[in-house]
């Protein structure tokens, strides 16, 4: 058993070191794109500032179903298709941007708190956990639009709820039948 | 005749890197690692003395100063944690934390090959309590460059050269005593070479990445308190959070 853990860790061991050289490496030579630096923190600040001012409008028209009701009424297959393809890509690329937005804080975090001489072991590992669980979400979205895409997780819960009182009246009818 | 020249070849460079050490003042920047090349530049010379004129001792003098290595070399770990984290304190308390935790965890493994040990003491337990004491190294130090990634902590070249270079030096080491202790003396030749070659290449290393001092790596002090960092970190997470949590619901 040991031997395996062993030959694991030392794998693991030079994984982490390829990463920590490349990284190394990437950073050196790209010093202008470092996140502390002040200008591209600003120039990030103010899009993602206007991302949580217009994210509520734009979200309620990519995932809601208005839209592909209102085409699918033109009836024109080509149309709805190119739709709801273009809708798909709009919103994995908004979930893809949360996601790095998440990563972004978590960044700015560990380079603020790094130097810190009160941190505090718990309030890392409560945000870690928070973290964790934001991507888990986003991971969710993601998958939930790339199977169903954007509106299409409606029409599940329609049918599904449909369904569920397709079976409950067919139950009611046939205790009534039973019963009678 | 290869491994007379790999010998010389270490020896040769060991000197050089003690030389450039004490040249360029980097022996107060970094005690523990020259203290460690310095145990290691003795012990090669006494070993080729002993494998020259005693080599039926050979095997015994090799284990007995191999033990020695290992102890020392943690010291190498603990200078990579205090040189690299020295700047940082909030870091420096998440490794204090997760070190402790690694040590609890894998010393409990050390007591038990040693305790199995103190009846019957062979060339294959000692293997066995290398192995062990590397993988303590090897579980430090991964904890440490898993930190050092996570916060972005930024090392100097000097120190960059220490860690990679100890990194391969124990990894490699790791293996070739886990497939020592699992064959015996089937892989011992094959594994003396691969340990040898690695050896070399990482003095190498550490001879071109310590030739010179590198620039002091500072960091910025922390502009507010850890508590106020945290509720507004919170807040951030929290308020992305919700914007993903009603995409899900919508």
């Amino acid at each position: 058993m040991m031997a395996y853990v062993s030959i694991a860790a030392a794998l693991v061991l030079f994984g982490v070191l390829g990463v920590y050289i490349l990284r190394s490496k990437y950073e050196t030579t790209l010093p202008d794109l470092r996140l502390s630096d002040s200008s591209i923190a600003g120039t990030c600040d103010v899009r993602f500032g206007e991302d949580v001012a217009v994210a509520e409008q734009v979200l309620t028209r990519v995932f809601s179903v208005e839209d592909e009701e209102f085409v699918a009424g033109l009836k024109s297959s080509e149309l709805e298709r190119l739709m709801v393809q273009e809708r798909k890509k709009l919103a994995l690329r908004w979930v893809v941007r949360k996601r790095m937005e998440a990563r972004r804080i978590m960044q700015e975090h560990t380079r603020a708190s790094r130097t810190a001489r009160d941190l505090q072991i718990s309030g890392e590992l409560q945000l870690v956990a928070r973290y964790l669980e934001l991507r888990v979400l986003c991971g969710l979205l993601f998958i939930l639009v790339m199977t169903f895409g954007p509106a299409g997780r409606h029409r599940l819960a329609a049918e599904a709820d449909a369904l569920f009182l397709r079976i409950r009246s067919g139950r009611n009818g046939a205790a009534s039948v039973t019963f009678s | 005749m290869v491994a007379l020249f790999l010998w010389l070849a270490g020896i040769v460079l060991e000197g050089a890197l003690l030389y450039r050490g004490w040249k360029s003042s980097r022996y107060s920047k970094f005690p523990l690692f020259y203290s460690y090349i310095g145990l290691v530049f003795v012990q090669s010379i006494l070993l080729y003395i002993v494998g020259t004129y005693y080599p039926r001792s050979y095997a015994d003098a090799y284990w007995a100063l191999e033990f020695v290595d290992v102890f020392v070399g943690c010291g190498v770990v603990l200078e990579i944690y205090k040189v690299g984290l020295q700047e940082f304190p909030g870091a420096a308390r998440l490794a204090r934390n997760a070190l402790l935790l690694v040590f609890l965890l894998t010393v409990g493994r050390v007591f038990l090959t040693a305790q199995e040990g103190s009846h019957k003491w062979s060339t294959m337990m000692t293997i066995q309590l290398e192995r062990d004491m590397r993988f303590i190294e090897i579980a430090a130090l991964l904890t440490l460059l898993v930190l050092f990634l996570c916060y972005a902590i930024p090392i100097s070249r000097n120190l960059r050269g220490i860690l990679f270079g100890y990194g391969i030096f124990l990894g490699v080491n790791i293996l070739n005593l886990t497939l020592m202790r699992r064959f015996g003396a089937d892989v011992q030749a094959v594994a003396s070479y691969v340990q040898s070659f690695t050896y070399i290449f990482v003095l190498g290393v550490w001879t071109v990445l310590l030739w010179s001092p590198s620039p002091h790596m500072g960091s910025d002090t922390a502009a507010k308190g850890y508590e106020e960092m945290l509720e507004e970190t919170n807040s951030r997470l929290g308020e992305t959070r919700s914007v993903v949590r009603g995409a899900l619901r919508l």
